[in-house]
C-alpha cells in the first residue's frame, strides 16, 4: 500500500509537476491530495483519511508555508505528519525558521527529481 | 558599469540559467544586456514580482505568447496551443523561480528583501512601473529560436520613503 501525500502550492502547474516528480520516485503513491494555500491545506487535513507527508511552498495568499507548518505542529490529529518546504524562498532566516519549525526537509525551486527522491525516500524509510 | 549593476546581470544569468536547465531542459543564451528608463510598452506575456526591503523595486520576466506556450507545454507536459490560464500560471511560477533566486543571490549585497507572489499580464501595449524607480535593467536570451527578457529595477529606498 502507497503514501497518501498532500501538496500545497498556489500555483496549480506547479502541483502538477510535484505530482509528476513524485510519482516518479520509486516509492509507491497511493493518493495526491492538493490545497492552494495553507487555509485549504488545513481543511484537506480535517477531512482526509490520515496523510503521510506533506511538501509545501512557503509564499501563498490567505496563509503561507510557515503559518501552515506552525499550525500543523500545534494539532493534535495531524501534528506529526512530516512537511517538506518547497520554495523558491532560499533566504538563511526563513530556512532556518521552517527548520526550527520541524520541517523534515527544504527543497528550492528550480529542484531536481533526485531532490524529491532523496525528500520522500528518507521521509518513508 | 557600476558594480551592482553587474552583479544584478549575473545573478540574472545564474537564476535564469538553473531554472531554465533544471526545470525546463532548455538552453539559454544571454545576449548583451542594456539599461533603460521608463521602457516603452510590451506586447505579450509579462509575470511580475515586487520586492522590498532595504532595497525595493520590480522584477519581471517578458516573452511573446508562443515561448510562453513553447514553456507550458514543457512543464505540464502535454501540449498547448494558445495562452490559457495554464500557461499563466506556469509564466508566473518561471518567474517566482528566476526572481527568487535572483534575490537570494542579491541580498548579500543589498540586504534582506521580501518578495510578493507573481502577478501576470498578457496583452498589447503596457506598461509596469513603480512610484519612484523608473530605471530598468533588462538581460535578454535566446531559447530555442525565442526571445525573452527579465527585467529588474531596484533602487535603494532614500531616508524617510516607505
Amino acid at each position: 500500500m502507497g503514501v497518501t501525500v498532500l501538496i500545497v502550492d498556489d500555483s496549480a502547474v506547479m502541483r502538477k509537476i510535484l505530482e509528476r516528480s513524485l510519482r516518479q520516485t520509486q516509492v509507491a503513491i497511493d493518493t495526491v491530495l492538493e490545497a492552494a494555500d495553507g487555509v485549504e491545506a488545513l481543511d484537506r487535513l480535517q477531512s482526509a483519511n490520515g496523510v503521510n507527508v506533506i511538501f509545501t511552498d512557503v509564499n501563498m495568499p490567505n496563509m503561507d508555508g510557515l503559518e501552515f507548518l506552525r499550525q500543523v505542529r500545534q494539532s493534535t490529529k495531524y501534528g506529526k505528519v512530516p512537511v517538506v518546504m518547497v520554495t523558491t524562498e532560499g533566504a538563511e532566516a526563513k530556512v532556518n525558521e521552517a527548520m526550527g519549525l520541524g520541517a523534515a526537509g527544504y527543497i528550492k525551486k528550480p529542484f531536481t527529481p533526485v531532490q524529491m527522491q532523496e525528500a520522500l525516500q528518507k521521509i518513508v524509510s | 558599469m557600476p558594480e551592482i549593476q553587474q552583479e544584478v546581470y549575473r545573478a540574472v544569468r545564474e537564476a535564469t540559467n538553473s531554472v531554465f536547465s533544471t526545470m525546463l531542459s532548455r538552453e539559454v543564451t544571454p545576449e548583451e544586456p542594456k539599461e533603460l528608463v521608463d521602457p516603452p510598452p510590451l506586447t505579450g506575456v509579462m509575470a511580475l514580482l515586487g520586492f522590498t526591503g532595504e532595497w525595493a523595486g520590480l522584477g519581471m520576466v517578458y516573452c511573446q505568447e508562443k515561448l510562453a506556450i513553447e514553456v507550458s507545454s514543457t512543464m505540464l507536459m502535454c501540449e498547448v496551443t494558445e495562452v490559457t490560464n495554464d500557461v499563466l500560471d506556469a509564466m508566473g511560477e518561471v518567474a517566482n523561480m528566476v526572481i527568487g533566486n535572483v534575490k537570494d543571490l542579491l541580498q548579500p549585497t543589498v540586504g534582506t528583501l521580501a518578495m510578493s507572489i507573481p502577478t501576470v499580464i498578457y496583452g498589447r501595449n503596457f506598461q509596469a512601473r513603480t512610484t519612484q524607480h523608473r530605471h530598468w535593467l533588462i538581460q535578454p536570451f535566446q531559447s530555442g529560436g525565442a526571445a525573452f527578457e527579465v527585467r529588474i529595477c531596484l533602487t535603494p529606498k532614500e531616508n524617510g520613503a516607505g
